[in-house]
């Protein structure tokens, strides 16, 4: 029974860690935050792999939790820049992707709106289908559909690129 | 990635700037922390589990000591009232009341009410009901309730109020008691009857006041206080051998816990009689129990005695126990008495009495030692009345 959740796990593991871990990183823009909000999603999986195996789609599932995983610590993060900016004045702290990426990538993903941000992050990186956006987005797939339009129309001109 | 989601390149541009993962290094950390989480996870359940059965034993404990509370306390008990020609009438027109045919004095009416279960203010209304009251309303506004350092007594103060529809209006009967009981004994009650105060306002109408003095007895101290009394100097002079003294525990009473020259006695209530412990015998505590029972159902209120004005809220007036004092052997030249009067003095052949008084409350202690003939012609046994008070 153990044994059997664990290959489970483990399956999944080997076929989605890589894309999750690769949209969490535009996500968040920080590398080794993606990293732990993964493998925390699929520490979360492996606990609840009883109810979550009944899902029509666990893996909307784990990538939901990952990307709360991923809000929760940008609150965090903004919560603590306030906090130091309001004790010693400091300016609230840039992201720091800590991989190797274009300035001008870098830049563009920073001035999409989170939820477009994430559409595109999942849509490219990810390689999900639309209703697994939505599932992953926890919204209707019209408006996964429509942040997916904005996030690439914006990319698109940001980085010079032609329909 | 698919071809039509990338026609423009975009797709592929950003692919090429996502991060490099090393999926089988972080495996081993995330089948790690799966391990470990999956052992706090046992514990965690173990935990929820010992908790559980801890609550419950806790619950179940306490669900036990509310039942014997409400047993001890409040349940199957009795209620003893003092005499009176209000109270015979009461104790010949009830059902639920009995008159025991107990040893008694001329003046000393024993009426035993049987009040089972039910609550406080259940009890005070048959009482009520048992003097002749046609209760319309009872309540028991106070209610304290002690445990003695031993555990096994219960003492608890009530204070209720009975309301009597009277000839003009509605009267009220104030029942103050003072209780203790303990396991294996039922609770007594004494009841007192005195006139009104005008505390309630309703001095023209004709109520009755109880100060319900109910005495609250550790058997094994109520029977040591009559020992004790009994053992009194003038008592136990030579004239007047063989006055019991009870030192025993309370589990277990031996022929070798009573002095030599002593006798322990008990009145059956099942018999009527009087038992003697015979040498060799042992009363465990059911007997005992059923003996100090006995003990207790002859304690009575003597109402004469008690004067009005001292006679407070939870106080005991005065309590007439009952037992048997052994005849001397030798011979003397006493006069007949009547049971119910109280002689003070020194000994002077089979009559003696002892009047103690106390500082708080009317106390009376009287041991009277009756004969009404000759010596050599006495039964071997005969009623002694002890008055004391706490």
């Amino acid at each position: 029974m153990e044994a059997e959740r664990v290959a489970a796990v483990e399956d999944l593991f080997h076929r989605h860690y890589l894309p999750l871990v690769r949209s969490l990183s535009f996500i968040a823009l920080d590398r080794e935050f993606a990293a732990d909000a993964a493998q925390e999603a699929f520490l979360q999986l492996y606990l609840k792999w009883d109810r979550v195996s009944g899902y029509e789609d666990p893996v909307a599932w784990l990538y939901r939790v990952a990307i709360y995983k991923c809000r929760d610590h940008r609150r965090a993060l903004v919560r603590a820049a306030r906090l130091l900016e309001r004790i010693a004045g400091a300016p609230e702290p840039e992201e720091h992707p800590a991989w190797s990426v274009e300035y001008e990538v870098l830049e563009a993903l920073r001035t999409l709106p989170r939820r477009q941000r994430v559409a595109a992050s999942l849509f490219y990186l990810a390689d999900l289908s639309l209703e697994q956006i939505a599932g992953a987005m926890k919204v209707s797939e019209g408006t996964a559909k429509t942040h997916l339009f904005r996030a690439r129309e914006r990319l698109r001109k940001e980085l010079g690129v032609k329909k | 990635m698919k071809d039509r989601r990338d026609t423009d390149g975009l797709g592929a541009r950003l692919q090429r700037n996502a991060p490099d993962v090393r999926a089988d290094r972080d495996w081993a950390d995330v089948h790690a922390r799966m391990l470990a989480r999956s052992g706090k996870r046992t514990q965690r359940r173990r935990g929820l589990l010992i908790g559980w059965a801890a609550t419950c034993i806790i619950a179940a404990l306490a669900v036990g000591g509310l039942l014997a509370l409400e047993h001890f306390g409040r349940s199957d008990f009795v209620v003893v009232i003092g005499d009176g020609p209000a109270l015979q009438t009461a104790a010949g027109s009830e059902t639920n009341v009995t008159t025991p045919a107990t040893p008694t004095t001329p003046t000393t009416v024993i009426t035993e009410f049987q009040v089972q279960g039910g609550s406080l203010t259940d009890a005070w209304l048959k009482v009520a009901d048992g003097l002749g009251f046609e209760a319309a309303h009872a309540s028991c506004d106070e209610l304290e309730i002690d445990y003695m350092p031993s555990g096994d007594l219960m003492r608890f103060y009530i204070h209720g109020y009975v309301f009597l529809p009277g000839e003009s209006g509605v009267g009220v009967l104030t029942v103050r008691s003072q209780a203790a009981v303990s396991p294996g004994i039922e609770l007594s009650v004494t009841l007192d009857r005195s006139e009104v105060s005008a505390e309630y306002g309703v001095e023209s109408q004709p109520v009755l006041t109880i100060l319900a003095a109910l005495e609250t007895i550790d058997p094994k101290q109520m029977i040591a206080r009559v020992a004790e009394l009994a053992a009194a100097p003038k008592v136990t002079s030579p004239s007047a051998p063989g006055l019991y003294r009870l030192t025993t525990t309370w589990n277990l009473l031996k022929r070798e816990d009573i002095p030599p020259g002593e006798r322990a006695i008990f009145w059956d209530p099942a018999s009527g009689a009087f038992d003697e412990l015979a040498p060799q015998d042992e009363l465990r505590r059911a007997d005992l129990a059923r003996y100090v029972h006995a003990a207790v159902l002859v304690v009575s209120q003597e109402e004469s005695s008690v004067p009005e004005s001292s006679a407070g809220p939870g106080k005991l007036a005065s309590l007439t126990i009952h037992f048997v004092l052994p005849i001397p052997d030798q011979s003397s030249s006493g006069s007949a008495s009547e049971t119910s009067s109280e002689q003070t003095g020194s000994i002077a052949g089979p009559e003696k009495s002892v009047t103690e008084t106390g500082s708080k409350t009317p106390t009376t202690a009287t041991v009277t030692e009756t004969s009404e003939a000759a010596p050599e012609a006495r039964p071997s046994a005969e009623v002694t009345e002890a008055t004391i008070s706490p």
